[in-house]
């Protein structure tokens, strides 16, 4: 199971990546923004990514939907993990083709239950 | 400037403006009475003449204004610390880079607190990894004993709590690690609010930028009789468009350059 980070924040990456470590995903990635994300989704063999979206450079939603737009990555899980907390934002990432939305401020147990969700989902649709 | 005070001023403005008016006015009937087209144009012009100095002085005052704002900011924000971090903030003049100055030091406050939790956990971690295998060995050696002695009885009792105390705590410890890595989540969050406040003085300090040049080509059209000298501010408004948040001392330079030339371009104007 290999994860990429994308925050542009590098305290919040380290935190998610202890978080992953901690629930024993320990093939772990960091991008700052979706300019340096996309190409690594593309050239590398990501399983899952979580990204924020209030970014400079490329943003998390265009992250998203670039990826949905990808054949290679559309199927790839997406979980948002941000600030952005107005409804209309959400129901945007949702429509946008997000798995999951986490809004920060977040405790690990928030984390660690969309995470298990997503992948329950995936597993069921199998 | 107090609010009433602020109201008296526009009060003024805007009694000056209907008093010229309205005299000029009468007068403009007049001349039109008595058929002197010369005079009726001639007060028409006057009449747009205190129309355009009234909205100059509006624009020049809220320029102004603006401008003090902007001053107060960049003001010395006088701590008392160590000579070290003085002589940092003495170089920081300029108010973005002061905030940028707050979240790379709440960076490194959370990175510090990270690391001691991510020194603090393995040690945590394997505590509690060998009182369970401890705890096992031991109950082993209980079940192996075919009489425990008296006089050990309550050593052996507490040793069994004790391991299992190890075990519990141990883990709320690391529970409470995480919790603490958690917590420096705050600097992501703070640090996206002040990204925005650099973005808005960013944009306040272009927005006078062209407020002061506007100032300049209102007098000029309205050829208002005070010398209006225009400088410099082209290479500097440029500038500041380009730089975005502060990065380095450098550019620091150059912001307190733009405001210095900010001043020196509204004295020149008459402010």
């Amino acid at each position: 199971m290999k994860i990429l980070i994308v925050d542009d924040f590098s305290t919040m990456r380290r935190i998610i990546k202890n978080l992953l470590r901690d629930l024993g995903f320990t093939n772990t990635a960091e991008a700052d923004d979706g300019n340096s994300a996309l190409p690594m989704l593309q050239n590398g063999h990501f399983d899952f990514l979580i990204t924020d979206w209030n970014m400079p450079g490329m943003t998390g939603i265009d992250l998203l939907k670039a990826v949905r737009a990808s054949d290679k990555l559309k199927n790839l899980p997406v979980l948002m993990v941000t600030a952005e907390a107005k409804r209309d934002q959400i129901i945007a990432a949702a429509q946008a083709g997000v798995n999951g939305y986490v809004v920060k401020p977040f405790t690990a147990a928030a984390l660690q239950e969309k995470i298990e969700k997503i992948f329950e989902r995936i597993e069921a649709s199998r | 400037m107090s609010e009433q005070e602020e109201k008296n001023l526009t009060d003024d403005i805007a009694g000056n403006f209907s008093n010229a008016l309205r005299e000029r006015t009468r007068a403009l009937i007049n001349s039109l009475e008595v058929n002197d087209m010369a005079s009726a144009s001639e007060l028409i012009r006057q009449i747009n003449q205190v129309r355009d100095e009234t909205l100059y002085q509006e624009v020049g005052r809220l320029t102004r204004a603006l401008h003090n704002a902007l001053r107060d900011f960049h003001l010395d924000i006088g701590l008392h610390a160590n000579a070290r971090v003085e002589h940092e903030l003495s170089e920081m003049v300029d108010a973005r880079s002061r905030l940028n100055y707050v979240i790379s030091m709440t960076e490194d406050a959370a990175n510090q607190t990270m690391d001691k939790v991510d020194e603090a956990a393995p040690l945590i971690q394997s505590m509690v990894e060998e009182s369970r295998s401890l705890q096992d060995q031991w109950q082993q050696f209980l079940v192996s004993q075919d009489s425990i002695p008296p006089a050990q009885a309550e050593m052996f009792a507490r040793i069994d709590t004790f391991l299992q105390q190890v075990d519990g705590d141990g883990q709320s410890v690391y529970n409470r690690l995480t919790d603490i890595l958690m917590a420096q989540g705050y600097q992501d969050l703070s640090g996206q609010v002040i990204k925005r406040v650099i973005e808005l003085v960013s944009d306040v300090e272009q927005s006078l930028v062209r407020l002061v040049k506007l100032a300049a080509s209102v007098e000029m059209v309205a050829g208002i009789q005070t010398s209006v000298q225009v400088q410099a501010p082209k290479n500097d408004a440029q500038k500041i468009k380009a730089e975005g948040p502060q990065l380095n001392s450098a550019a620091n330079k150059d912001v307190v350059t733009g405001q210095d030339d900010v001043d020196e371009l509204l004295s020149s104007l008459g402010f």
